[in-house]
């Protein structure tokens, strides 16, 4: 399953509007923003249709999963279900197991997860964790409009952060790429995006910077920002893009036709059933794209090729301005300087 | 005072809410503290037992509330469980502080519900007491990590 899917769910007081556009999605927040109402809509819709009162426009097929039928394990409920967007109350112990992760990951399905709990074996985005907002009314409808909000779409940004030192979760290619950009800064790997909370409390002296691949940091992102919001003495800014891969693609670096097109809508190619996430995705996207050309990619061992002067500039110009001000690159291979 | 198990070390209650709906009693929805409550988090006024008035929704009956609201509710009216403090957003942190300066009270954690100001939480499994967020934020991590190690 791949693509966007939009949802208007209605009833005769409240209207929530919302598209998914990965295989993961996550919401959470404040108690008593309608999570649990847009459920049983969705739920009352899928059992009796318009007969419910409510109606859902949805271009895919969904289910709703509440809690445990009498004699029914989910196993015997999900597994059955294909090129569906699954959305799980709650309350339900079993989406944090490895095997619901592993049918996750494997069945090519949507799925909305309600709960405020990380999942620790599942790879989602940053940018797929949502709380339900109430917009009041609108002109254009009676009802009370809701929407999903990004919870961590601004990345927390340190005022005035120098960096000292910068972690990066990956130990490979990323981390190569940055080792050469801040070669004059104290760079950490933290190998993998499970230790950065560990590496960000390792490295309490100074200012940070940390980059973690946001297409797979869903699990982690709340410590993360916790930790970081109660540092007093230090300025710690948490920089997600989706991965280095991304930043790579997203670069001009790498001259093809159709790359724009894929990074301007990745929800129709990224196919659930083979890219558990879009770090996946845009990991196999930068292979394929440089197979046989001087910047042939591989993720363990960083092509020489991407250390180049023009490639360095290509790349750490697609950072944002508040983590260009962050590093000193003054101190680097000049990239943005001369030649 | 309130006490955390997070990530384990405790049997709790995996569906506060369905509980709720089977148990509560019309007492429960009348007294004072719940009405604040109910009012402060679900921003809807009890008119009566079985009248609650929802700005979005109209007049809903107490199995209408939120789950966040009713796990609160149980918190302080019902222990015969553990509740699961994760059914509970951050607007429910505060109301949670204040049950648990009525009697002990042991919740399980499963995410960092953020506490404001000074208080006192006893994360049970590290035995720590905390009186802030960041004592509190900096223990859950330790908690979580002695989780992971088991």
């Amino acid at each position: 399953m791949k693509g966007r899917y939009h949802f208007r769910v209605k009833s005769k007081k409240v209207l929530f509007d919302f598209t998914l556009r990965r295989n993961i999605t996550v919401i959470k927040g404040d108690s008593a923003t309608g999570k649990t109402t847009l459920l049983h809509m969705l739920y009352e819709y899928l059992r009796t249709g318009r007969e419910s009162g409510y109606s859902v426009s949805a271009d895919a097929p969904y289910y709703v999963y509440l809690r445990r039928e009498v004699g029914m394990e989910w196993e015997d409920i999900l597994y059955r279900l294909k090129d569906t967007i699954i959305f799980i109350e709650e309350n339900n112990e079993f989406v944090f197991s490895e095997k619901f992760a592993a049918f996750v990951k494997a069945s090519g399905n949507y799925f909305v997860l309600v709960n405020r709990a990380p999942f620790k074996m599942l790879p989602y985005g940053v940018h797929e964790i949502y709380e339900i907002v109430t917009a009041g009314k609108h002109a254009d409808v009676k009802e009370s409009y809701h929407y999903f909000r990004e919870l961590y779409s601004n990345y927390p940004i340190a005022e005035n952060n120098r960096a000292a030192c910068a972690i990066t979760e990956d130990s490979n290619a990323g981390f190569q790429f940055f080792s050469h950009v801040l070669k004059d800064s104290r760079l950490v790997s933290a190998g993998g995006n499970g230790n950065v909370l560990r590496c960000l409390e390792e490295n309490a002296q100074g200012d940070v910077l940390a980059i973690v691949d946001g297409a797979a940091f869903g699990a982690m992102v709340e410590g993360c920002v916790e930790y970081i919001n109660i540092q007093g003495n230090q300025r710690i800014t948490l920089w997600m893009p989706e991965s280095f891969e991304y930043l790579i693609l997203r670069s001009g670096l790498i001259p093809s036709g159709e790359l724009a097109d894929i990074l301007a809508s990745p929800w129709d190619y990224a196919e659930a059933g083979d890219y558990e996430s879009w770090e996946r995705f845009f990991t196999q996207l930068l292979i394929s794209v440089t197979r046989d050309t001087p910047l042939q990619y591989s993720k363990h061992a960083l092509n020489p090729s991407y250390l180049q002067d023009r490639s360095v500039r290509k790349i750490t110009d697609t950072f944002p301005p508040a983590v260009k001000s962050c590093l000193d690159f003054k101190k680097t291979l000049h990239p943005f300087g001369s030649e | 005072m309130l006490k955390i198990w997070y990530y384990g070390g405790v049997s709790y209650m995996t569906d506060a809410p369905s509980y709720f709906d089977n148990v509560y009693e019309d007492e429960w929805i009348t007294d004072a503290f719940v009405k604040e409550m109910i009012q402060d988090v679900d921003s809807s006024t009890v008119i009566s037992p079985h009248i609650i008035e929802s700005p979005i929704l109209g007049a809903i009956t107490p199995r209408e509330l939120s789950g966040g609201v009713k796990v609160l509710i149980l918190m302080l009216k019902d222990d015969s469980f553990v509740y699961n403090l994760s059914n509970c957003g951050n607007n429910c942190a505060k109301w949670v502080l204040k049950i648990a300066e009525q009697k002990d009270l042991t919740v399980y954690l499963q995410h960092m519900i953020r506490f404001e100001g000074e208080f006192e939480i006893q994360i049970m499994n590290t035995g720590k007491i905390v009186h802030n967020p960041k004592e509190y934020v900096l223990e859950l991590i330790e908690a979580e990590r002695l989780a992971d190690e088991r």
